[in-house]
């Protein structure tokens, strides 16, 4: 018996203004008029929720009027949608959380608390 | 507060049979979960459903944008006539009687609704205009402006009941116009049961607006309509402009652009070309201002982060099922349906009318029929109105129409055109001998009528090409019309064949089909000779039969059979004159015309004679 872990984003709606946020800031689109202007196909309203998204997170920083995003986006956006097969036994419900957790502290992210806020995952 | 003192109008809770609006929407969720049923093995038609339900359930929960609505249908649906008009459960039914509020439970009620009005006060979309946008609608005798004004000043619905011809699509304009000049930031959407209308209104309001407004309006997805009265309206589809930002992006980002159409979710392949996203769709509709869009497929565009609209405007709503305009409603704070429920109601495919008759008859009738005739009787009158100007057809077609569908309401605006062809009147022949369809059930195409029509599409082409050699004629459009499909079937072979291009543009297509649509000229097909003629009792469905012609109506069928049917409409129809009468010989089945042959008369007998006899 193997247990499958699945991450989902949390607002389907929004995942791909957040992606492209991310990729944006990580070019250099910095400053609110410089992502407006390179993310054309995305309304203000998306982008700012998304930012939202992001800040509530604390995978978004603004200093001195330039954003920037946390590392951890970048393993977020590897494990989103792959499914992890773990070589243990299926868990009961009440250990699915710990178990996402030590995952997530296991994969490298920093912040596994902002990354359970933005993805939801299925243990199976 | 008493009822009184909030509606101008006084009302009375009512007597005798009603027809309750929540227990209406839940017949329509045991309805569609019956459809739902029973077409499991067509995945996109269950989506439909699906969707068409869960807006049900959302606006039945009071989940939808303004919770007015849910108040004001459900209180207009409420009463009824004093005769009674014969849509309720009364007496049949009486368990689904609603058991009348507590005074505290009215007295709640009234509370969240002040508190609720308090809150969207700041919001509020009672609009007061004064001097109309378009040129239209200078004349002072034209009631048209005034129920425009009305509809604007109405803060949560209004129902502008429109006849044919009367301007429709105008008056659309014009409340898209004047909502935007007085709240330039309003979200408005453009809805209808069919992509035509809501391509015709998006199409002219691109004419009349300027770049701004052309530049704030979307088409999702896309026009079905290929010709168009404005260069700039195909401009307006999603589609283009999904291209449009993709290319504004790649121009200031191309790095990050490259990346992102790789990273990022794309459409479906299909013919070579990759389809636009839901997503990108959702964004588009986020920047623009007017969105063009079927009932069915405002779900395509909208989701819990989007933002809703302040005016929904439903064209056809009398054509449209109860789902489909409630999902227009349940996305708008203020909501103006547009129709004419003197026109065809909303058809029902197979497997919907089989899931109907598993409903008490009397459910069954009030889905099949639509509600919106119910309501607009009983809305008071600052929420409701009647264009009553038409601009499409001649008086003597207008006068008939208007007597016998309107009550007269209707005045006429064009005096004249610019062809021979004005009657209207019948094609007859003798049917004795010549039974359609020949057994019961059996196939309703009818080769006589075929061969009249086609006859007189040749003379008419004829008389055209004769003019066209003393003076320039514009090409005559021509709406062959029939209640059959395998009529239609047989008159388009038929007229296909004919060499008549070059100077009538005809177009073959039931009843049905050919609302919202208008020629110079129309034939209208009986078809049956024998049986039940209950098809065309339905006066709605004749009125758009002969509402679609501008100049000339030419009915063709049996009248002594019609006659036979002793039916109210039809009766009507009768007190028409004969154009022609057609003889049959037998022996070699050639048709000819006892009288003088139809176009020779037609030239002697101008409209205004006709008129005068329908006076």
């Amino acid at each position: 018996m193997k247990t499958e872990i699945t991450f989902h984003w949390r607002k389907r709606n929004l995942k791909e203004s957040i992606l492209a946020v991310c990729y944006a800031v990580r070019l250099g689109y910095t400053s609110r008029d410089q992502l407006l202007c390179a993310l054309p196909q995305f309304s203000k309203s998306r982008i700012l929720l998304s930012l939202d998204a992001l800040f509530s997170a604390n995978m978004a920083d603004v200093n001195m009027g330039v954003l920037s995003i946390n590392s951890d986006m970048a393993i977020v956006e590897e494990i989103i949608g792959k499914p992890i097969v773990l070589p243990i036994p299926v868990v009961e419900d009440e250990a699915k959380p710990k178990l996402i957790r030590s995952i997530t502290i296991k994969l490298g992210l920093n912040n596994p608390a902002g990354v359970e806020t933005l993805l939801k995952a299925t243990v199976n | 507060m008493d009822h009184a003192n909030i509606f101008k109008q006084p009302q009375s809770m009512p007597e005798g049979r009603v027809f309750d609006f929540i227990d209406h929407l839940d017949d329509w969720l045991e309805y569609l979960t019956k459809v739902l049923e029973l077409s499991e093995h067509d995945r996109q038609t269950c989506v439909k459903y699906e969707r068409q339900i869960k807006y049900l359930i959302r606006f039945r929960q009071g989940a939808n944008s303004n919770i007015n609505h849910n108040r004001l249908l459900h209180y207009y649906s409420n009463k009824s006539s004093k005769d009674g008009d014969n849509i309720g459960f009364n007496g049949t039914d009486e368990n689904r009687q609603r058991r009348p509020l507590t005074k505290e439970a009215e007295r709640k009620v009234k509370e969240i609704i002040e508190e609720a009005s308090q809150v969207m006060a700041a919001d509020n979309m009672g609009l007061v205009i004064n001097a109309p946008i378009q040129m239209g609608y200078s004349d002072t005798k034209d009631n048209a402006f005034n129920f425009i004004k009305a509809a604007m000043a109405t803060e949560d619905l209004y129902f502008l009941q429109g006849p044919p011809g009367t301007g429709k699509t105008t008056a659309i304009v014009e409340i898209i116009l004047q909502t935007l000049k007085a709240k330039p930031n309003a979200r408005i959407l453009v809805t209808s049961e069919t992509h035509v209308a809501v391509d015709n209104a998006l199409d002219r309001l691109c004419l009349i607006g300027d770049e701004a407004i052309q530049s704030k309006t979307m088409r999702y997805p896309r026009y079905a309509i290929t010709e168009y009265e404005s260069e700039h309206t195909e401009g307006t589809a999603a589609e283009i402009r999904a291209n449009e930002v993709w290319n504004q992006a790649l121009e200031f980002a191309p790095k990050l652009t490259n990346v992102l159409y790789n990273v990022l979710e794309q459409g479906e392949v299909a013919n070579g070309e990759v389809k636009v996203p839901r997503w990108q769709f959702k964004n588009l509709a986020d920047k623009h201002q007017i969105i063009g869009v079927t009932c069915n497929q405002i779900d395509h565009l909208l989701d819990e982060d989007s933002e809703d609209f302040d005016l929904v405007i439903v064209d056809e709503c009398s054509k449209a099922t109860l789902p489909e305009w409630i999902m227009a409603m349940c996305v708008g704070r203020k909501c103006i349906l547009v129709g004419d429920h003197k026109q065809l109601p909303p058809t029902f495919c197979e497997e919907e009318s089989d899931a109907l008759n598993t409903l008490a008859e009397a459910k069954a009738r009030l889905i099949k029929d639509g509600v919106i005739d119910k309501i607009f009787e009983h809305l008071p009158i600052t929420m409701k109105g009647q264009l009553s100007k038409q601009y499409r057809m001649l008086p003597h077609i207008g006068s008939f129409i208007s007597t016998n569908f309107y009550n007269g309401t209707l005045r006429h605006h064009r005096e004249d055109t610019d062809h021979d062809f004005t009657h209207f009147g019948w094609f007859t022949y003798d049917s004795r001998g010549y039974r359609i369809p020949i057994k019961h059930g059996g196939v309703l195409e009818n080769q006589r009528e075929v061969e009249i029509i086609t006859n007189s599409l040749v003379e008419m082409c004829s008389r055209r090409k004769q003019k066209a050699t003393k003076s320039q004629q514009r090409k005559l459009s021509v709406a062959v019309i029939t209640p059959y499909r395998a009529q239609c079937r047989a008159l388009r072979e038929a007229i296909n064949k004919l060499e008549i291009r070059e100077y009538l543009a005809v177009e073959v297509d039931t009843v049905d089909a050919f609302q919202g649509r208008q020629a110079d000229i129309v034939f209208f097909s009986f078809v049956r000779t024998t049986g039940s003629a209950a098809f065309y009792a339905d006066s709605r469905r004749m009125n758009v039969a002969i509402s679609r012609a501008r100049d000339a109506v030419y009915l063709i069928g049996d009248r002594k059979y019609i006659k036979s049917k002793n039916i109210e409409v039809l009766n009507r129809l009768l007190s028409l004159g004969v154009v022609a009468v057609e003889y049959v010989h037998v022996a070699h089945r050639k048709i000819g015309f006892k009288k003088s042959p139809c176009f020779r008369a037609m030239t002697c007998r101008p409209w205004r004679r006709a008129l005068g006899k329908l006076k």
